[in-house]
C-alpha cells in the first residue's frame, strides 16, 4: 500500500515538475497559448457567438505570442553559433540533415521576427511589409516554406535516428533476455542439460570466428589495446569451449556465475530503456513535422485560393490546435524523460 | 713602398667590386628580412588573436541573449519593467516614437500570461517538497511570490471579466458562518427561554466572519506580496554572501542576486511613495533591467 501511495507521489511530482518546466520555458509557452487561442477562436467561430471575454483572452495571447515570435530569434542563433559546454558546435555534432533543418528554422524565425516587429509597430518596412505572393503575405509565406522544408529534413533525420535506435534496442532487448535467463541457464548447464550445452557450443564457436576475424582486421600497432581486449574475450570463450570439451560442465557453469548478472541485467536494461526514449522521442519528430508540413501546405493552398474563410478557416484552426499539441508534447516528452546513463564496467574481461 | 698602383694591381683579380653601400646592405640584408618577417608574423598573430576575442565575446553575448530569450521569468521580467517604466521615459525624451502602444499593449499581455503560468511553479514548489531543501526565509519568499502570482492571476482575469472580485468579495463578506446558533438555542426547549442567551445568540448569528475581505483589495495584496518577496529574497542572498562555508561562485551570485532584488524595492519604494518623474523611474526601471540580465548571465555562464 505504501509502495502505490509512492508511486503515486512520484508520478504526480514527476508531472507537476515537468508542467514547471513547461510555464517556466519560452518554447512550451508559445505553443500552449498557441493551442489556446486556436481553440477560443475555433470556438467562438463555431458557436458564432462572440464573449468579450474569450475574445479578450484570445487577444491577449496573440500578443504574447507575437512578443515570443519576435525574441526566438536569439535561441536560433546562438544554438547555432555558439558552442555547448563541451566547446562542440552544432554543425560539428550533428547530421547534415539536422543542421538543415535548423538553419532554415532560423531563416523563419528571423522572418517571423520581423512580422511580429511590423505587427506591433516596432518596424516600418512601408510596401515591403504589405507585399504578398498569390494572396498570401511574404512575411508569412517565406517563414512557412522554410519550415516545411526544414521538416522534409527532419524526417529524415528522425528516418536515420530510427534504424540506428531500432539496432540498438534489438541488440539490447537480446541482451536483457539473456541476463533475465541467466541463472536459469547455469543451473541447466550445472545439471548437464544436453540441449543448453550444444546451444552454448554452436554459440561460442560463432563468436570466436567472428572475434578472429575482428582481431585480424585491426592494425597491431595503432589498435594494439583493442587487439588486447579482443584476445582476453577470445581466451573467456576458448576455455568454455574446452571445458564443453572435457565435459566440464561443473567448471562451465561456475564460469558462467563469475560475472555479475544483476548489474549486467541494470546496465542492458538501462540502455534498452535509453533506446526506447529516443525511438519515442524520433517517432514524436517525425510526426511534429508531418503535421507541419501538412498545416502550412493546407493553410497556405487555401489562402493563395482566397478559401480561408467558414468551414475552411475552422478546419485550419482545428488541424492547427493538433499541430501545437503535438509540439507541445514534443517539448515536455524532452524534458521528462531523460536518458540515463549505464552503468560502466570494469575493463576486467569476467 | 709600393705605389697606388702597385697596391691596386696586387688586389686580387677575382675579387668583384662592391659598391660600399652594397656592401653595408649585404651584411646587414639577413637581420632586415627577419625582421620584416617577424614584424608581419606579429601583426598577423595580434589581427588573429584580435579577431579570436571578438567572436569569443560576440558568441558569450548572443549565448546569454539566447539564454535569457528561452526563460519566461526573466524574458517577464525585463518586459515588466520596460513596459512599466523604460517604455514611458523614452517616449519621454522622444527617444522611440510615440505610437508603440500596440508594443506595450503586447508586453503586458505576455507578462501577465507568464505571471498567471508561475502559479503552477509555485504548486510544485509546494506539492513536491521542495521547500524542504531551502531555508525559512527563501520559503517566505517563495510564499509571497505565490499569494502574488494567484492574486496577479485573478486580476488578470478580472481585467477580461472572466471574475468580479468586487462581487465575490462582497458576497464572501456576507457569509454569516454561525447563522445556525439562534436557531439551535431557539430548538431547545428550557434554553430558548433564557432571554440572554437569546441575544447572545443573535449576536453571534449575525457575526460576518470574512467582513475584512470587502476592504481588501487585490492588487495592494499582489502589490504588497510582490514587495515581501523582494525582501525576504534580499535578505537570504545577504545570509548567502555573510555565511562563512559559501563558495566565492555562490557569493558573487548572491551579490549580483542581491543588486537586484534592491534595483526593484528601490523602484517599488519609489511607486509607494508617488513619484512621477518618468525619466527618473526609467532609469531605475533599466537598472532593474541590468541587474536581472547579469544575476541572470552569471547564473547561466559560471
Amino acid at each position: 500500500m505504501s509502495a502505490v501511495n509512492n508511486n503515486e507521489c512520484n508520478r504526480l511530482n514527476k508531472t507537476l515538475d515537468i508542467a514547471n518546466f513547461g510555464v517556466s520555458t519560452i518554447e512550451p509557452i508559445e505553443k500552449f497559448t498557441k493551442a489556446l487561442y486556436r481553440s477560443i477562436d475555433l470556438f467562438l467561430g463555431y458557436a458564432g457567438k462572440v464573449s468579450t471575454s474569450f475574445s479578450m483572452l484570445s487577444s491577449r495571447l496573440k500578443g504574447s505570442v507575437d512578443i515570443i515570435e519576435g525574441i526566438s530569434i536569439y535561441s536560433r542563433v546562438s544554438e547555432l553559433a555558439c558552442p555547448d559546454e563541451k566547446g562542440r558546435y552544432f554543425f560539428s555534432k550533428n547530421t547534415w540533415q539536422k543542421c538543415t533543418d535548423r538553419v532554415l528554422v532560423a531563416v523563419a524565425c528571423v522572418f517571423k521576427t520581423i512580422n511580429a516587429g511590423i505587427k506591433l509597430c516596432v518596424l516600418n518596412l512601408g510596401k515591403i511589409a504589405s507585399s504578398t505572393i498569390g494572396r498570401i503575405s511574404v512575411f508569412r509565406l517565406i517563414p512557412d516554406c522554410c519550415i516545411a522544408i526544414g521538416s522534409v529534413f527532419a524526417i529524415w533525420d528522425n528516418k536515420n535516428v530510427l534504424k540506428e535506435v531500432n539496432a540498438d534496442l534489438k541488440v539490447a532487448s537480446a541482451k536483457v533476455e539473456q541476463w533475465t535467463n541467466r541463472s536459469t541457464l547455469i543451473e541447466q548447464v550445472r545439471s548437464g542439460n544436453y540441449w543448453e550445452i550444444v546451444e552454448l557450443k554452436t554459440r561460442y564457436e560463432g563468436k570466436v570466428k567472428k572475434i578472429q576475424v575482428e582481431i585480424n582486421n585491426l592494425d597491431p600497432v595503432n589498435d594494439s589495446k583493442s587487439i588486447a581486449k579482443k584476445m582476453a574475450i577470445l581466451k573467456k570463450y576458448q576455455d568454455r569451449l574446452d571445458k564443453i570439451q572435457l565435459n566440464d560442465n561443473v567448471g562451465l557453469a561456475d564460469d558462467l556465475a563469475k560475472q555479475d548478472i544483476n548489474f549486467k541485467l541494470k546496465k542492458w536494461s538501462i540502455v534498452q530503456s535509453n533506446g526506447m526514449i529516443n525511438k519515442n522521442k524520433a517517432w514524436i519528430g517525425i510526426a511534429n513535422s508531418i503535421s507541419k508540413i501538412f498545416i502550412i501546405t493546407y493553410a497556405t493552398t487555401l489562402g493563395a485560393l482566397g478559401m480561408l474563410t467558414g468551414p475552411y478557416w475552422l478546419s485550419v484552426l482545428a488541424t492547427g490546435i493538433v499541430v501545437d499539441s503535438i509540439g507541445l508534447t514534443k517539448c515536455l516528452y524532452a524534458y521528462g524523460a531523460k536518458t540515463q546513463r549505464p552503468p560502466k564496467e570494469s575493463s576486467a574481461v569476467v | 713602398m709600393t705605389s697606388p698602383s702597385l697596391a691596386i694591381e696586387s688586389v686580387d683579380r677575382n675579387f668583384v667590386a662592391v659598391p660600399i653601400h652594397d656592401q653595408a646592405n649585404k651584411q646587414t640584408n639577413p637581420s632586415i628580412s627577419t625582421w620584416y618577417g617577424r614584424t608581419v608574423n606579429e601583426v598577423k598573430n595580434c589581427a588573429h588573436t584580435i579577431f579570436s576575442k571578438i567572436v569569443f565575446l560576440a558568441q558569450k553575448v548572443i549565448g546569454a541573449l539566447g539564454s535569457i530569450a528561452v526563460d519566461s521569468n526573466t524574458v517577464a521580467g525585463i518586459f515588466r519593467r520596460l513596459n512599466g517604466q523604460v517604455f514611458d521615459a523614452l517616449q519621454h525624451l522622444k527617444v522611440i516614437p510615440p505610437n508603440i502602444d500596440k508594443l506595450k499593449n503586447a508586453a503586458g499581455s505576455f507578462v501577465g500570461c507568464v505571471d498567471t503560468l508561475q502559479v503552477v511553479g509555485g504548486v510544485d514548489y509546494f506539492c513536491s517538497k521542495k521547500y524542504n531543501a531551502d531555508s525559512d526565509v527563501k520559503v517566505a519568499s517563495r510564499i509571497s511570490i505565490f499569494v502574488a502570482d494567484v492574486a496577479g492571476a485573478l486580476l488578470w482575469f478580472q481585467e477580461m471579466s472572466f471574475i468580479n472580485l468586487s462581487k465575490a468579495a462582497a458576497a464572501l463578506g456576507n457569509i454569516r458562518l454561525f447563522s445556525f446558533v439562534p436557531k439551535v438555542v431557539a430548538s431547545v426547549p428550557l434554553v430558548r427561554d433564557v432571554s440572554s442567551l437569546q441575544r447572545v445568540s443573535a449576536f453571534v448569528g449575525e457575526v460576518r466572519v470574512f467582513g475584512a475581505i470587502n476592504q481588501l483589495s487585490m492588487c495592494v495584496i499582489a502589490r504588497r506580496a510582490q514587495t515581501l518577496f523582494y525582501a525576504f529574497s534580499a535578505v537570504d542572498t545577504i545570509h548567502t554572501i555573510s555565511k562563512a562555508g559559501s563558495s566565492s561562485e555562490r557569493k558573487i551570485q548572491a551579490g549580483l542576486d542581491l543588486s537586484y532584488w534592491i534595483s526593484e524595492l528601490a523602484l517599488d519604494a519609489l511607486l509607494t511613495a508617488g513619484m512621477t518623474n518618468v525619466v527618473g523611474l526609467g532609469v531605475v526601471g533599466a537598472v532593474c533591467i541590468t541587474t536581472n540580465v547579469a544575476r541572470f548571465a552569471y547564473k547561466t555562464y559560471k
